[in-house]
């Protein structure tokens, strides 16, 4: 259908007089036009959160899941999981007797002292010069769940590693002591929750002692009588060292 | 070189806080908008007064934009309605007895403009300006419509809220008598 139109008259009527709105009205929308949309972007339409919302989330839910997984990664595993046998207390006694440094010291039963002890100890500890922090991270692993110890950590950090050659300082006597009484009431005045603290150090000590010096453990438990703990000892021995040649006396 | 974006992209592009959108948008229709406020109003005074409402209208409306019709048929009906509200608000019985038969209109004669007209095109559009302000207010904004806002017969009638019929009547109406004032003192 046509529509009414003149082509004459628009031609006439585009050269008269146009006129046009004043500068300052010009002026005075544009400067609204502009606070209105400097104030308050106006929400995503529909149609961009409908081709944008599916990108988007998949996208936040990847770098989510990725910087989860770096943190989980990154963090130094307590425990692995994998169940062993419980350590005795015993021995992890007398293995702290070892600590003190004092090959011939008497070998003490592991006598219970009650929790009062332990303020006692600590304080003892803290006069040898020890740091707090060092202190609150072996509270730390003391006053957790009494723990299925994993001795052989392949995957443990250093930081770890330094926490538990931490537990081993007080071998470092308070003044006018005797090394060896001291170091042992240390460790004793921390069982038992300490017990596996100690426990847990002496197998990581003898991860690092010299096989040479390991048999020669060996040999003095033997010779004090204490055949179970010896063989145990060298059960643990070959585990570590399984290409090690033994002496005649101990094969 | 790139296809100027249309007057629809350019609010929704405001709409998401491209100011310098708007301002595109403003100096494509400022001057067609407000020379039909003026021709509508009568004066420079409520011309003024109207396009700066008009405007303000669409910055305000840019948080429920939606793209329905064309951007002119859009605001010139804002404008259309802004004009409607200060009639009655002044009192003007705007619009009324205005319609005319169809069957008058098949009688006026298509006139040829004068020649001098045709010589002295200053003048022919002198002509033109006082007849249409002498036209009835329907009629000269169906013109205006048409030759400011390039409004299609359908959008003219949307703008106004009137059929399409209605609509191309007043258009041929104004169109007829502007002929016919440019034939006449020759």
């Amino acid at each position: 259908m046509t529509e009414p139109r003149d082509e004459e008259l628009s031609r006439i009527y585009r050269e008269a007089d146009a006129p046009e709105p004043p500068r300052r009205i010009d002026d005075a929308i544009l400067a609204a036009s502009r606070r209105a949309a400097g104030s308050r972007p106006r929400a995503a339409r529909p149609g961009l959160v409908r081709r944008w919302g599916a990108p988007v989330a998949l996208a936040a839910t990847v770098i989510l899941t990725f910087t989860l997984t770096l943190i989980v990664s990154e963090q130094p595993p307590e425990f692995d999981g994998v169940e062993s046998p419980p350590v005795p207390r015993e021995p992890a006694a007398s293995r702290a007797d070892k600590l003190a440094q004092s090959p011939s010291a008497e070998p003490r039963p592991a006598t219970p002292v009650p929790i009062k002890s332990l303020s006692k100890a600590e304080a003892q500890r803290n006069a040898t010069g020890q740091r707090p922090a060092e202190s609150a991270a072996a509270g730390e692993i003391a006053g957790a769940r009494e723990p299925a110890f994993v001795p052989d950590a392949p995957r443990a950090p250093d930081v770890l590693r330094e926490r538990r050659a931490t537990e081993l300082a007080p071998a470092a006597p308070a003044p006018g002591a005797s090394p060896g009484r001291d170091a042992a009431s240390t460790v004793q005045g921390a069982a038992p929750a300490r017990g596996v603290v100690a426990s847990r150090l002496e197998t990581s000590e003898a991860k690092e002692r010299p096989p040479e010096k390991w048999l020669e453990d060996i040999r003095r438990l033997k010779a004090q009588g204490k055949e179970p703990e010896a063989m145990r000892e060298l059960a643990e021995f070959k585990r570590r060292h399984p290409d090690y040649r033994l002496p005649e006396d101990l094969r | 070189m790139g296809v100027d974006p249309g007057d629809e992209e350019l609010m929704l592009r405001y709409c998401d806080g491209d100011a310098g959108a708007f301002d595109a948008l403003y100096r494509r229709h400022r001057g067609p908008l407000y020379r039909y406020l003026l021709r509508q109003a009568g004066n420079a005074g409520t011309a003024e007064e109207l396009f700066q409402d008009v405007w303000m209208r669409v910055v305000n409306s840019r948080e429920r934009y939606e793209v329905r019709a064309k951007f002119t048929s859009w605001v010139y009906a804002i404008a259309h309605n802004r004009l409607m509200d200060f009639h009655r608000a002044s009192g003007r019985a705007w619009f009324l007895s205005h319609e005319e038969s169809e069957a008058v209109l098949e009688t006026v004669p298509a006139d040829e403009i004068a020649a001098d007209l045709r010589l002295d095109r200053k003048r022919a559009a002198e002509r033109l300006l006082s007849a249409l302000s002498a036209l009835p207010d329907a009629q000269r904004e169906a013109f205006v419509l048409q030759q400011e806002g390039d409004l299609s017969l359908d959008e003219i009638a949307a703008a106004t809220g009137v059929s399409r019929e209605t609509a191309k009547s007043r258009l041929r109406y104004a169109l007829v008598k502007l002929r016919a004032s440019l034939r006449q003192e020759s």
